[in-house]
């Protein structure tokens, strides 16, 4: 089927996520589970991987996976210190720092 | 100011103007710089630093007067915010870095500053240039000069916007699934996305590595070529840019297109494009094969998966490539966090708007254990079939490959937001060719019904972009009815 006809369909098909499975990838995603409208984001996602769904149905045997379109292979360079940017410039952008440090809240909580 | 002046003023024009003296770089920035201020209902600039783009201009008369000669000296260039700009605050749109101020500049960046271009301002886009409307930015959405209820594309909106309204003689975009292309389809103007390799990534905010190119937008293909070869080369900033010469690419655009085989997709052109962009690009065909050029029909058969493929790689890199923000090098850092679980999640949570977060989320599902091999390991088997239909198309049928560019005109604000598969539908005829790494073209081609514009794309064989140049200058040539300025910017 030809492109346009095809994608017409895209929203017939729907890929079931339970609640718990969205709420499981939005913590893997490090975002928020409480801010997040779960029901609204699960509802979306179905929708758009019943879409990609579509790919099952491709026939890939002997077929060896695309990572890049770079014809580039295993670039090196020299094992040398270059220029580096300017500490003060780097920390300068972090949203808290002292001295040599950016400071981050307590790792160890409770 | 010289007489010379005018909104039509276009790079090539603007250059040679300061080069002879006929106008200073000064007088030329003041004047895009009061044209960005009559406009800004556009919204098509996050930031525009004033007082350092005179400056520029400034330094670029005193050079010239000491005898300097850099091809673009004096020119005022605008720049999608998404490409760092050493001490201009660089936003990719979104509230997780609203306070950024890179301490370097992108490699792009620095090759239009040593080409002796000024920068006048940083262009609005869709946040982390995920879209295809420039709905999504934090900025607010951008609107089309050409309608100013309808969008203007994504993700590159604000630099297409800006580039049709003239509000800058050219500005640089990325496009990743379309985001140069569409947007310069849907307001007019030209816009390029190189061979994967082609220009440099170094400081271009990541969405997905694999797939991102940065190009010119302009309003001529003269332009659009004096900036494409300025732009590409090796970087050694970048492993994946290309060691291959970079040819001149203006030199091509006034090759022949005789015998050029122009391949011309069948699964593109069915019901349910809209007709008046079926009739208007094959009307492109006809007009170069009036030239001596052989339309011929060509078949992509994973046309229909190039979508499903997008929205599994892309998806997936953002999630690794937006991981690095997290509130604690740079950006917003949620002042509600306790301990730093909280900070990453309510960083995240607060500082990215809603379809960056569908994307992450989806990555993280295509990449998560059980599902790697369906999803993620399938797609890139796909990509491989995708791109060996026209690396086939290339070798048995064809020198270049003419589509659609958008499979609509520009539509209106809020018409796609509320399905994320409606939206995504936008980039169908543009995504293959980031997933092949191809050079691709957008030029305009005329009008619909509603004085709407239209975009054909030219697509080429890797690292063979001087054929699309060879085209494209062809048909605007022969046809100039296919471009003119909206209404209303004067």
């Amino acid at each position: 089927m030809a492109i346009s006809q095809r994608n017409s369909h895209v929203s017939e098909k729907s890929h079931p996520l339970s609640a718990e499975a969205v709420e499981k990838l939005v913590k893997l995603s490090a975002l928020d589970p409480i801010s997040e409208d779960i029901a609204h984001l699960r509802s979306e996602l179905e929708k758009i991987l019943g879409h990609v769904d579509i790919l099952q149905s491709v026939n890939v045997a002997d077929v060896d996976a695309t990572s890049h379109a770079s014809e580039a292979l295993n670039v090196f360079r020299e094992d040398r210190i270059g220029e580096h940017l300017p500490i003060g410039d780097v920390l300068g952008q972090a949203p808290d720092s002292s001295g040599r440090y950016i400071r981050v809240p307590l790792i160890i909580e409770g | 100011m010289s007489g010379t002046l005018s909104p039509e003023l276009s790079v090539v024009d603007a250059a040679r103007l300061i080069a002879s003296g006929e106008a200073s770089s000064v007088e030329v920035t003041s004047y895009f710089l009061d044209r960005i201020e009559a406009h800004r209902d556009l919204n098509a600039f996050i930031e525009v630093p004033r007082e350092r783009a005179l400056a520029e201009a400034a330094e670029a008369d005193a050079e010239r007067a000491r005898g300097g000669r850099a091809p673009l000296l004096g020119v005022p260039i605008a720049v999608k915010d998404l490409i760092l700009t050493k001490g201009v605050r660089t936003t990719a749109a979104s509230k997780i870095l609203s306070n950024f101020v890179p301490p370097y500049d992108a490699t792009v960046v620095t090759k239009l500053r040593e080409a002796g271009a000024v920068i006048v301002g940083k262009t609005n886009l869709d946040e982390f240039a995920m879209g295809s409307s420039n709905e999504t930015s934090y900025f607010g959405p951008v609107k089309n000069p050409w309608d100013r209820e309808r969008v203007p594309g994504g993700s590159s909106g604000g630099s297409a916007a800006a580039v049709a309204a003239r509000l800058a003689p050219a500005a640089l975009g990325t496009d990743t699934g379309g985001s140069i292309r569409q947007p310069a389809s849907l307001c007019g103007i030209v816009g390029m996305k190189p061979t994967y390799g082609r220009v440099s990534r170094y400081g271009v905010v990541a969405y997905a590595s694999s797939l991102d190119q940065v190009g010119p937008m302009t309003r001529t293909v003269a332009d659009c070529a004096v900036l494409s070869t300025i732009l590409s080369g090796r970087d050694p900033h970048d492993a994946t840019s290309s060691a291959r010469t970079v040819p001149d690419f203006s030199a091509a655009c006034g090759r022949s297109v005789k015998g050029l085989r122009i391949g011309i997709p069948k699964e593109y052109f069915v019901s349910g494009l809209s007709p008046e962009v079926k009739e208007a690009v094959l009307r492109v065909a006809a007009t170069l094969e009036a030239q001596g050029a052989i339309p011929v029909e060509i078949s992509l058969p994973h046309s229909e998966v190039g979508l499903a493929v997008y929205y599994v790689l892309a998806p997936a890199e953002a999630s690794s490539n937006l991981a690095r923000y997290d509130g604690i090098r740079y950006g917003h850092r949620s002042p509600e966090a306790k301990g730093l679980t909280e900070v990453y999640r309510k960083t995240r949570s607060e500082g990215f708007g809603k379809e960056v977060k569908r994307r992450i989320v989806i990555g993280s599902f295509v990449l998560s254990s059980g599902y790697y091999d369906a999803y993620y390991l399938k797609a890139q088997k796909t990509r491989t079939l995708i791109a060996r239909d026209f690396s086939d198309a290339f070798r048995d049928h064809c020198d270049l490959i003419i589509a659609p560019t958008s499979p609509t005109t520009a539509f209106k604000f809020n018409e796609k937001t509320a399905d994320p598969l409606a939206m995504y539908l936008n980039d169908i005829f543009t995504i293959p060719v980031n997933l092949a790494g191809l050079p691709g073209m957008s030029v305009p081609c005329g009008f619909d019904q509603a004085g709407l514009p239209i975009g054909v794309q030219f697509i080429g064989r890797p690292f063979d972009e001087e054929t699309l140049f060879a085209a494209a200058a062809a048909y605007e040539q022969a046809d100039p009815s296919a471009r003119r300025a909206p209404a209303g910017i004067e």
